[in-house]
């Protein structure tokens, strides 16, 4: 994957029309995000129809991108995983829970201070090692595979309320272990 | 950062989609005004995109990328493009050259300029070869078909449809394959677009003779927010 600066650069580029741009992004991000829809879903057709739903929306809102505060790769993640995650559960006829995304308009938190170093990747997996294996999987299981609390309760064979308190309990840790 | 530890925790769960959809709304309505609840959001999605090496990558087949750059075709002429950018276009011979190229395709004419879609439907049929693209004005209650792709069935008519949530289709009429088509909709479920998806049928010859679907769906899509 290139430097993320250059990627910014791209979405700057589509955000002024540029089709080349756009070309260039999709070559060198769409396998990562093709990952992303095929992990979710697990169906290579769906996968496709989602990927390609995903990049109109890029297109679209490629200007949006300048202003929010997110880092490039985090804004296009996020676009792929929500849209994946929404036609899951659309698919199992549980409309609660959308993924919509959400527009970030604040001019603050510059992308460049967000983006992911080897240091933030080595703490998150470092405070992930610090729950207990089952916990640490269902937050795994809810980012990487966009598992419901309802999902998350029948893999583990707990209770909906428990998986609930596990969670929101694993999360706190995670933020504690984290730092701010 | 001065979240609560609570609000921290509603805005894990919000990036990991954990929320119901009334919270998640309730959620997105506070970053609007509170920078604190979206420093919340950042920092999470930041941190969970760490996570992002554990999916595989996998390189999609070829022909996502050609109907992407099919559809970006299409929507050369109605790209939002900084005044000054769309002045230096019009000045490049090229630009002309590819402004020439669209009108011969008949298209530019085809679309009016106010229209102002806020919401998108792409069709891409698994089965034919048939992409569509529906777009909603819901200000001046505007539906505009295009048609991207395919060709017109020896079987039947293709029939559009839309359907609110977990509603009954509802026809929006038999579509032409060669033509962009713009329909008025003066109806109340223009409101529900956002829990909407939209699908194309094969129907006999002149549309459904039920109101409802009643051949093979070739193709299905959310409606998406623009």
């Amino acid at each position: 994957m290139r430097e993320l600066s250059e990627i910014e650069q791209m979405l700057i580029d589509i955000a002024k029309g540029n089709q080349q741009a756009f070309s260039e992004l999709y070559d060198c991000t769409s396998a990562k995000l093709y990952g992303v829809c095929l992990r979710v879903l697990e169906d290579e057709a769906t996968a496709q129809d989602v990927l390609q739903e995903a990049y109109i929306k890029i297109w679209h809102k490629a200007a949006q991108y300048q202003s929010n505060g997110l880092s490039p790769m985090t804004w296009l993640i996020t676009i792929a995983r929500n849209s994946a995650i929404d036609r899951r559960r659309s698919q199992a006829s549980k409309p609660t829970e959308s993924m919509e995304d959400y527009e970030l308009e604040s001019q603050q938190d510059g992308p460049e201070q967000c983006a992911h170093s080897s240091q933030t990747q080595r703490q998150l997996e470092d405070c992930l090692n610090t729950l207990e294996p089952d916990r640490a999987d269902a937050v795994k299981g809810a980012y990487l595979e966009g598992l419901s609390y309802a999902d998350l309760a029948e893999q583990f064979s707990v209770p909906l309320n428990t998986m609930r308190t596990w969670l929101r309990r694993s999360l706190l840790k995670l933020q504690g272990c984290m730092g701010q | 950062m001065n979240s609560s530890p609570e609000q921290h925790t509603i805005a894990a769960e919000y990036t990991l989609g954990l929320l119901s959809s009334a919270d998640a709304q309730a959620f997105e309505q506070k970053m609007l005004t509170d920078p604190d609840a979206e420093a919340a959001y950042i920092y999470w999605a930041e941190h969970f995109a760490n996570l992002s090496d554990q999916w595989d990558e996998s390189i999609p087949p070829e022909h996502i990328k050609n109907q992407l750059e099919n559809y970006l075709k299409s929507q050369s002429n109605v790209t939002p493009l900084t005044k000054i950018d769309q002045k230096e276009k019009y000045r490049s011979p090229l630009w002309a050259m590819a402004a020439a190229v669209v009108l011969a395709v008949g298209i530019w004419f085809a679309l009016p300029t106010q229209f102002e879609a806020n919401y998108q439907t792409h069709l891409v049929s698994e089965t034919t070869d048939l992409v569509i693209d529906v777009f909603v004005d819901v200000d001046d209650k505007q539906l505009r078909i295009e048609p991207l792709q395919g060709s017109a069935s020896l079987e039947g008519d293709y029939e559009l449809w839309v359907a609110i949530g977990d509603g009954a289709p509802m026809s929006l009429g038999v579509l032409d394959i060669n033509n962009v088509q713009e329909i008025s909709l003066d109806v109340s479920w223009l409101a529900g677009l956002s829990n909407a998806h939209m699908a194309i049928s094969l129907e006999p010859k002149g549309g459904s003779p039920t109101g409802q679907p009643t051949g093979p769906v070739l193709a299905v899509a959310d409606t998406m927010a623009l």
